[in-house]
């Protein structure tokens, strides 16, 4: 391997995604691996995903986070890359009650500056890492209603009051915390992907082709080898920024 | 149409979180100028008064205060519904209102948690909570104006050294919550836009720069003022004229966007 490819290695480096059973947390999970890191995940629900080590975490809650920092500490001994997963509601149809915001807000903007918030003085104190926030092409621009024209359950899914919100939140928090952890040698970026291969139904994949420009959805190699690159030191001069890995969707 | 008529907004009725001081104060007596019924939600009926008698007698506009509390569903439920009920239907909706979260001082990571909740379930939650149920109301009539506030916090980082010298500030240009709360914001008025297309309504944002105030800090304003490209910090007039276009049916055509008002400070 010449020196340069060496850069997208991650051989040696430990890995922590957190909230691995959201949409993506797979393929992100299996590209860091593919690429030799060594896999840690915490979240909520044990997944089927492989992996050195499993910490329960509650999304949102302070103390959950705290012990979260506490148990990579200890058990881990340092992080390398930091992949934040949560920012994904479940939640269905436009209109919810109050609690229903609240509880989705906290779950993952609340849950990522906790996640963040803790584990970023582990890296400060390393003076390395990178940290990578998974978010969606809504984070970039409005889901098209036209999209979804028959398609009334992708619909719903896609268009909860709360989405857009989530998703959006992330960019800016890219920026905001490169800025803090740029001064001691650690990275934080965001990805926005587009929906998966696959994950979609069959009216909503064709219309959304229809207006990308590579005329295809995502596959698990695209979601991964963006992972790998913003979490390698091929992307060493690359801090705040949230790429997108759309296929041209919000390009045009 | 003339297009002082387009951008006319006699006979129509606006409700307005957080018009009583700073950027929203700009937004209140740009929408009296132009002939607005002015709604207005305020912290108390009393701490209004001011303002609502200025409107009636200097601005000949029907105007009221409603007593608003973010921090309370049952409050926000109440306005909409009180608002609707007084005024029939709402054309426009500014929402500038946010808390300042309380709790300890903490910078950047160590942000205190009260001030993280704070600002999530407040600013964020009852914020989308109080637009949604505005929203709700505007879809049965087919048409409304949203216009929300952002803010240049919201679409870039904190330059460091404009705090320089002045380490007080430092706490508040540093919250995470609010760059989350701000940039979720300016996400979710695309997706809102999206979503309230197919009933006629619209939304946008602004997102103003720092504001110019008694209380401002002479060397942070001299550091900040370098940044932009006109030299100086924002004034309350700096945000009349974009309310008004967003309001009116002068923008009939314009949806979804973030439009900062910063001098041009995003811009480079």
């Amino acid at each position: 391997m010449s020196s340069f490819m060496e850069k997208f290695s991650l051989c040696e480096k430990k890995a922590l995604v957190i909230s691995p059973e959201n949409p993506y947390g797979k393929e992100v999970t299996e590209g860091l691996r593919s690429a030799g890191a060594e896999i840690w995940l915490a979240g909520e629900n044990r997944t089927d995903i492989e992996c050195k080590g499993f910490f329960d975490y509650e999304r949102g809650n302070p103390e959950s986070a705290e012990k979260l920092e506490k148990n990579v500490r200890e058990v881990m001994g340092h992080v390398d890359v930091v992949v934040e997963n949560g920012m994904h509601t479940s939640e269905k149809k436009w209109e919810h009650p109050f609690e229903t915001i609240q509880r989705e807000l906290e779950k993952t903007h609340l849950g990522m500056m906790l996640t963040i918030g803790h584990l970023g003085h582990i890296l400060a104190e390393q003076k390395n890492g990178s940290i990578i926030l998974i978010t969606d092409y809504g984070a970039l621009v409005g889901y098209d209603v036209q999209n979804y024209i028959g398609e009334e359950k992708s619909f719903n899914t896609d268009f909860s009051v709360i989405n857009g919100f989530i998703k959006g939140g992330v960019v800016n928090y890219a920026r905001q915390a490169s800025n803090f952890l740029a001064e001691h040698g650690c990275r934080c970026n965001a990805i926005a992907y587009a929906p998966m291969h696959g994950s979609c139904d069959k009216e909503f994949e064709s219309a959304f082709i229809r207006h990308s420009q590579l005329k295809r959805l995502a596959y698990s190699d695209d979601v991964a080898s963006a992972v790998v690159f913003l979490a390698s030191d091929a992307s060493s001069y690359i801090t705040g920024i949230t790429l997108p890995v759309d296929g041209g969707y919000t390009a045009k | 149409m003339n297009t002082f008529d387009l951008l006319s907004m006699k006979g129509k009725n606006v409700l307005i979180t957080g018009g009583r001081m700073m950027y929203g104060l700009g937004a209140t007596l740009a929408l009296a100028d132009a002939g607005a019924n002015i709604y207005l939600a305020s912290h108390s009926e009393a701490s209004a008064k001011e303002l609502i008698d200025e409107l009636r007698e200097k601005k000949n506009v029907k105007a009221k205060a409603f007593a608003f509390d973010l921090d309370d569903v049952g409050s926000i439920e109440k306005l909409v519904r009180d608002v609707t009920e007084e005024s029939g239907q709402i054309h426009a909706f500014i929402h500038c209102s946010r808390i300042i979260p309380s709790g300890g001082v903490g910078i950047g990571w160590d942000q205190d948690f009260v001030q993280l909740e704070q600002s999530v379930r407040i600013n964020s939650a009852a914020s989308l909570y109080l637009i949604q149920l505005v929203g709700e109301h505007m879809k049965k009539h087919k048409c409304g104006a949203m216009v929300l506030f952002g803010s240049m916090m919201g679409l870039i980082a904190v330059e460091k050294h404009n705090y320089d010298g002045n380490p007080q500030m430092v706490p508040g240009a540093y919250s995470p919550a609010y760059a989350v709360d701000k940039s979720g914001l300016s996400a979710w008025v695309r997706h809102a836009a999206s979503y309230y297309g197919q009933y006629g309504i619209r939304v946008n944002a602004v997102c103003p720069g720092g504001l110019q105030s008694e209380r401002t800090n002479p060397v942070f304003a001299e550091q900040y003022s370098k940044h932009t490209l006109l030299g100086r910090l924002a004034n309350t007039d700096d945000i009349k004229g974009i309310i008004l276009l967003l309001s009116s049916d002068a923008s009939a055509y314009i949806t979804g966007l973030n439009i900062p008002v910063d001098g041009g400070y995003t811009c480079i």
